[in-house]
Order: structure tokens, then C-alpha cells, then sequence
């Protein structure tokens, strides 16, 4: 073992000072704040310790079971979603006939570089409710006003297309590396044996997509159930906790609401939803 | 040559690291040092008005200040530095409510905090509570009747002042003169809130729908950060959410009417549903989709801001009363100035909290300039109180509007853990306003949740 080690001591010198830095503003905030969620902490001032208490009372914490159904919602609502346009639009994006690729992929990939508070900014005047730019549109076609961002049934479908305009095209050049990584030689083969471009798609290009659509769903998980932004600015979680997602909650409670305990405690119960979530999608899209 | 290239890049490695343990080091002993300064003294000797009239050369620093208010023109463009050239300002601009994370991430840190730290009235008993504000008490002895004793109270905890008053919202009803005029509406008839709602009603029919009433939202008519009418109603009959005690008063008898009443306006179709803060909200100000808007004295500053082009159409008013022959007197928002435990120059941070805030010249400029509200009493007797403003119709003197409220005003009380019991109090209300649950029902349910914030 102390031979190995001095083999490569050297080797091991070179990568300490990621380990070191990681080890001081990621592991030591996380055993921190293990530390943290069983206690009551204001910020500033004594530090008490309260057992379980903060994991109890999550459990009667009526704002916390909406905020998770909320995350739901817009978990399944938004990674079906986004996964089906990426797919149908890199599929697009791969034929072989499409004239100025660079171009449309450089339009599609802008917004995910465009900051996310100005993108929920303008997406804040499109959704304003009896003179925003959409429900203008939409009187053209006769649809009435939608009350974007005030009602219950219309606030999560308006955060759910401001994330789809955001990270459509992230997803594409995923799954647009994903599709030509597989051989041409197969679809060759199955050209000449007569198989349809319907049956191609699903017998061919999906399954062999499913590694990088298993990537995609994972990533889009934890984005969704850290997200934060979009709500905060759109909505501020509502009407009521409308749109209370769990990552604006726990910011609601740690940082706005000073109780740096309970938050803590909540960031550890999201912790292991986000594992369970990970660990079901790949299951799901992985198995043989 | 291929060993000492080897030994150059562990050395510079080394170097790296060691420099990063140095870092980590500094930046602990400062946090220690930073705690022991915790609730020093403050010694400040007697400035007289006279003093300040000479430049005060002896003073010498830097403080930094943190303020979402656009008054900082005024402190930058030099005035300050007139009296204490040697006092260097470093603002920087934090938007409420980015500022309260800010402060609670740099308390917690036990470093980072600025010397000044501009915050609302309902967020000074939160941070004092936790230590993090400068005990201000005998400073300010010799002003405490200057300002008006429940502003004091305001910013008091267990019976020590931690703060100084910035500014105070004394509400009044801005309406559109023009729009009155043309649907033939006497503002001296608006004598209680049903006179309003009535007038609405007429007005709505007058302009074929055009204008609305006011703009109001469900999410919106009782959240303390947007456009709380319902709060303000309450203040009016002397209720509200917590008494002066900090016991809970939401579930009281009068505050159904209330909502009944603020219910009954959202579902008669005359409110435009536009949120503050919100470009359609800016737009309905400025051309006329909205007849009226009740809130506190900052808002005459902010329509000038954001609806320029409506100069010269709007009028100020009492607010209506709950009932007839009731109190017309509300108050909607209000900040103040502390100095932080963490600041290493509190006798400076003090001058300058002074100079801004209980100085006669500098609040009358900031009111002239800025609308800044002043708490100091002399102010309100000033000239300047009752000179016309040209941007309301027929120059109206609104000051002496705000005069009239800001004496007669009872303050809307906080409690320990607004930042909570407000947000507690808009979720459960707009429930309510959506239809979901009775206004009773509502009431009982804010009044047990708040009942376990802790």
C-alpha cells in the first residue's frame, strides 16, 4: 500500500489541490450542514441543538408537501417534454438535406447562454396578464386572456415553457452527439433489408439513443428539483403555492426565513428525492 | 534538467497550496476578530448644528453602505463630503429583497457585512434579535422627540432602539383628475371605501371598460410586498396581522368584513389584475387604464418615475374610511438605517446616519429631490411643506396631505418573524381570493400557522 502510494506520489501531489479545495467548499458544507439539520440555527447567535426536530416538523409542513407536489408536476410535465422536442428536432437537425446546420444550432444553443433572471425577466413581460405579448397573440387566434402568471391552473405550464425555452436547445446538441455517434452502416443495412423510416427510428436510433436520453433525463432532474429561478422571478411562488417549488422554498426558508436548520434538513430530505429519481430513470431507460 | 523542471513544479505547487491554507487562515482570524467587536461601544460627542456648518477635516475613513433606494444620488453627488471631507462613502446598491439574503449569508459568514445597512421597518427586530445591529439607544437620546415616538417603537427591541428612521409611507388615495372629471365623479364624495368601489363601478361604465378601478391582484390585495390594500383597511380600524405585543390579531372579527368587502372588488371585474413591480402595472399608470391608486406617500415619487407622461393629471387624497366618520389615516412602508456589529468604524457610520437622517437641510433635500418621507418632526412645518408640486393637477401641495397623515398615522405592527408571517398571510389570502376556502376559514387557518412560526 505505502509502496504504491510512493510510486505515485508525485501523481498524487498534482490532482491534491482540486481534492483540497473540494474538500473545503464541498465536503465540509455538507457534513456542515448535516451538522446544521439538527439544530435550530438563526445565522448569527447560539446554535441549539433539537434531535429530529426539524425532520418532524417537515413531515406537517403543508407548504413543504405542496412544494413537492409542485416539483412533480413540473418534473414529469417538463422532462417529457423537453426530451420529445430534442429528439424530433435533432432527428431534424440530422438529416442529411438541411442546409445551414451551424447556424441553426448555434440559434438553438443561444438561449442556455443568455443569463436565466433576464430570460424570466422577458419572459415576465410576454406572460403579463391583460397586456402581455402572448395573450396579445393569442386574441388574434380568439383565445381569451390567460392569466399567465396569477392563476393555479396557468402558472406552472407558464414556468414549464420558460424551461423549455431555455433548455430545448442544450438537450439537442446532446442528443444531436448522441445520434451521430451511431453507425451509418446500420442504417444502410436497414435500408436494404426494407425497413421503414418509422421502424428505423424506433428499432434503431432510439434504442441506441438511450445512454445519452438517460444523460439528458438525470441532468433535467436535478435541474428541476434545485430550480429556483424561473419561479422566483415569474411568480414568487404563487398565486398561494402555486408554483412553490422545492428549491425556492428551501430558499424561502433558509435564507429569507432565517431558519438555516430546517433548511438544512430540507436540502437533505431533496437530496434523496433527486437519488431515488436518478436512480428510477435509469433504471427505466437502462434495462436490457 | 527533466529532475529540476520537477522540483520547479512542485515548489510553485506548494506555493499554491500554502497560499490557499493562508487565505482560509486570514479569512477565519478575521471572522474571530469580527465577533469580538460585537456590541462595542459607540462613543460619540455632541454635534451641534453649528459644528456642522464648518467642514469637519478631523474625521477620517471610509464607511460602506448598503441601500436599495435611488437616494444615493445625493449622497454621491458630494453634499456629504462637504461637511466631512475626509469621510469616504462606499455605497453599493442592493435591491429588496436581495439585501436581507446578502445580510443574513454575511452575518452568518461573521464577515462582509457593510458599516450602514438600509433595511424595512418589520426586519429590524429580526436582526437585532440575532445580534447583528449596534444598540443605538443612548446616541440617540437627544432625538427622540424629534421623531415621532411609534417610529421609535418601530425599530425598538426589548426596549432598546436599534435603528434610525429613513423614511415612512403616510398613505393617501392617488386618483386621475381627468378621468373624475370626464365620468363626473366629485372626489369630495369619496367618503368611505363603498364610496369608492361605487365610483369605480361608474367610472368603469363611463369609459366603455377602459379604465379600471385600481390595480389589484388576488395574489396581490393582501401582501404586505405588493399592493396591500387589505392591510392598509385594516391599519385604518385598528386592526391588523400582530398587535403592538406581538400577539395575533389576524382572526379578529373585523377583518372578515374586510375581506369580504376587498373580494367583492376583485370579482366585480373592475380591478386590473396587473402585480407591482410589473411592466403592465407601469403602463396602466401612465395611460389611464387605471383611475386610482391607494398607497403610502412613495408612490407620488414612483409614478413620476415610471409614468412621466401622465404629468399633470393625477390628484392626492385622504384615503376613504372603513366607516363612515372612521379614520382616513394609513401608513404603507417605511426603512430605516443601522449600523452593523460588524462595522470596525461605528463613530463614523453614526455621523454620517445623522447627517442623513436627523438633519434638518438633508431631509428636506431628499424630500424635495427624491420624495423621501422625513420622520423629523421640524420637517413637516417647513416651507417647503406647503409649496405646490407640479406634477398634480392644479399643483396640489400633497406634502401637506402627507403632513395630515403621517401625525394621525398608527403604525401596522410586525411581530418577530414577519419575513414568515407575511408570506404565510399572502399564500393562505390568495387562496382565499381564488375562491378556495370562506374568509373565516381563511383567517382561522393564517392564525394557526403563524401561531407555529417559532
Amino acid at each position: 500500500m505505502l509502496k504504491k502510494f510512493n510510486k505515485y506520489k508525485y501523481a498524487y501531489l498534482f490532482i491534491s489541490p482540486f481534492y483540497i479545495l473540494f474538500a473545503i467548499f464541498g465536503i465540509y458544507p455538507i457534513i456542515y450542514s448535516l451538522y446544521l439539520s439538527f439544530n435550530s440555527f438563526k445565522g448569527m447567535g447560539p446554535i441549539t441543538f433539537v434531535g429530529f426536530k426539524n425532520y418532524i416538523n417537515l413531515f406537517s409542513d403543508t407548504v413543504f408537501f405542496a412544494a413537492i407536489k409542485n416539483t412533480l408536476y413540473i418534473w414529469i410535465i417538463y422532462i417529457s417534454l423537453v426530451l420529445i422536442f430534442a429528439i424530433i428536432l435533432a432527428s431534424i437537425f440530422n438529416l442529411g438535406y438541411i442546409k445551414l446546420k451551424g447556424l441553426f444550432r448555434t440559434i438553438y444553443f443561444i438561449p442556455i447562454v443568455t443569463s436565466t433572471v433576464a430570460v424570466s425577466l422577458v419572459f415576465l413581460i410576454i406572460f403579463q396578464n391583460e397586456r402581455g405579448l402572448l395573450n396579445f397573440i393569442l386574441s388574434k387566434i380568439n383565445i381569451s386572456n390567460i392569466n399567465w402568471l396569477n392563476s393555479y391552473e396557468w402558472s406552472k405550464p407558464a414556468i414549464i415553457i420558460t424551461m423549455l425555452w431555455r433548455w430545448t436547445g442544450y438537450n439537442i446538441i446532446l442528443i444531436l452527439a448522441g445520434l451521430q455517434s451511431i453507425n451509418e452502416d446500420l442504417y444502410e443495412a436497414a435500408r436494404i433489408d426494407g425497413a421503414s423510416t418509422f421502424n428505423i427510428f424506433f428499432k434503431i436510433t432510439l434504442p441506441l439513443l438511450r445512454p445519452m436520453i438517460t444523460f439528458c433525463a438525470v441532468v433535467g432532474t436535478i435541474d428541476v428539483f434545485q430550480q429556483f429561478t424561473e419561479p422566483y422571478i415569474l411568480t414568487q411562488g404563487g398565486p398561494g403555492v402555486a408554483t412553490t417549488t422545492l428549491g425556492l422554498y428551501l430558499y424561502n426558508v433558509a435564507f429569507k426565513y432565517s431558519k438555516l436548520g430546517y433548511g438544512s434538513s430540507m436540502a437533505y430530505i431533496i437530496t434523496f428525492f433527486v437519488l431515488l429519481a436518478s436512480i428510477v430513470q435509469i433504471r427505466l431507460l437502462n434495462r436490457e | 534538467m527533466k529532475k529540476s523542471l520537477y522540483w520547479l513544479l512542485i515548489v510553485i505547487m506548494i506555493v499554491a497550496v500554502i497560499t490557499t491554507i493562508g487565505t482560509i487562515g486570514i479569512v477565519g482570524c478575521k471572522k474571530e476578530a469580527a465577533e469580538e467587536t460585537t456590541a462595542a461601544e459607540t462613543t460619540t460627542e455632541e454635534t451641534t448644528a453649528a459644528a456642522e456648518l464648518q467642514p469637519n477635516t478631523e474625521l477620517s475613513g471610509t464607511i460602506s453602505i448598503w441601500t436599495f433606494e435611488p437616494y444615493v444620488t445625493a449622497w454621491q453627488d458630494g453634499r456629504f463630503n462637504k461637511i466631512y471631507p475626509n469621510i469616504k462613502l462606499d455605497i453599493t446598491g442592493v435591491d429588496y429583497p436581495d439585501s436581507h439574503t446578502k445580510f443574513l449569508s454575511a452575518a452568518a459568514a461573521g464577515e462582509g457585512l457593510p458599516d450602514i445597512m438600509m433595511t424595512v421597518t418589520p426586519l429590524i427586530v429580526p436582526y437585532a434579535s440575532i445580534g447583528a445591529l449596534v444598540d443605538l439607544t443612548s446616541i440617540v437620546a437627544s432625538y427622540m422627540d424629534k421623531v415621532p415616538q411609534w417610529a421609535w417603537d418601530l425599530d425598538s427591541y426589548q426596549d432598546k432602539v436599534y435603528a434610525v428612521p429613513f423614511d415612512s409611507g403616510p398613505s393617501v388615495l392617488f386618483y386621475r383628475s381627468d378621468i373624475f372629471q370626464s365620468a363626473e365623479i366629485d372626489p369630495n364624495s369619496i367618503q368611505t371605501w363603498s364610496d369608492w368601489f361605487e365610483a369605480g363601478k361608474k367610472i368603469y361604465e363611463a369609459t366603455n371598460g377602459k379604465t379600471k378601478l385600481l390595480c389589484m391582484t388576488r395574489s396581490g390585495a393582501m401582501d404586505w410586498a405588493g399592493e396591500a390594500i387589505g392591510l392598509q383597511i385594516m391599519q385604518q380600524i385598528g386592526s391588523g396581522v400582530y398587535d403592538k405585543d406581538g400577539k395575533i390579531i389576524i382572526d379578529n372579527p373585523e377583518n372578515v368584513e374586510v375581506l369580504k368587502f376587498l373580494k367583492e372588488v376583485l370579482d366585480s371585474g373592475i380591478c386590473l389584475e396587473e402585480s407591482y413591480w410589473t411592466p403592465g402595472n407601469y403602463s396602466a399608470m401612465e395611460d389611464g387604464s387605471v383611475a386610482t391608486v391607494p398607497q403610502g406617500s412613495w408612490m407620488g415619487g414612483y409614478i413620476k418615475m415610471i409614468a412621466p407622461k401622465s404629468q399633470g393629471k393625477w390628484n392626492a387624497m385622504l384615503l376613504p374610511a372603513w366607516s363612515s366618520g372612521g379614520s382616513r389615516y394609513s401608513n404603507n412602508g417605511g426603512s430605516f438605517l443601522a449600523i452593523t456589529t460588524q462595522s470596525k468604524n461605528q463613530e463614523l457610520a453614526w455621523k454620517f446616519i445623522e447627517w442623513e437622517l436627523l438633519t434638518k437641510d438633508t431631509t428636506l433635500f431628499d424630500l424635495k429631490n427624491f420624495d423621501k418621507w422625513p420622520l423629523l418632526k421640524e420637517d413637516w412645518t417647513d416651507p417647503l411643506i406647503d409649496e405646490p408640486d407640479s406634477f398634480f393637477t392644479n399643483n396640489q401641495a400633497v406634502r401637506k396631505l402627507y403632513v395630515d397623515v403621517a401625525t394621525n398615522v398608527t403604525p401596522l405592527y410586525f411581530g418577530p418573524n414577519w419575513p414568515e408571517a407575511y408570506v404565510t398571510v399572502q399564500q393562505v389570502m390568495t387562496d382565499y381570493f381564488n375562491g378556495k376556502m370562506s374568509p373565516e376559514d381563511a383567517l382561522k387557518t393564517v392564525a394557526e400557522k403563524l401561531s407555529t412560526i417559532e
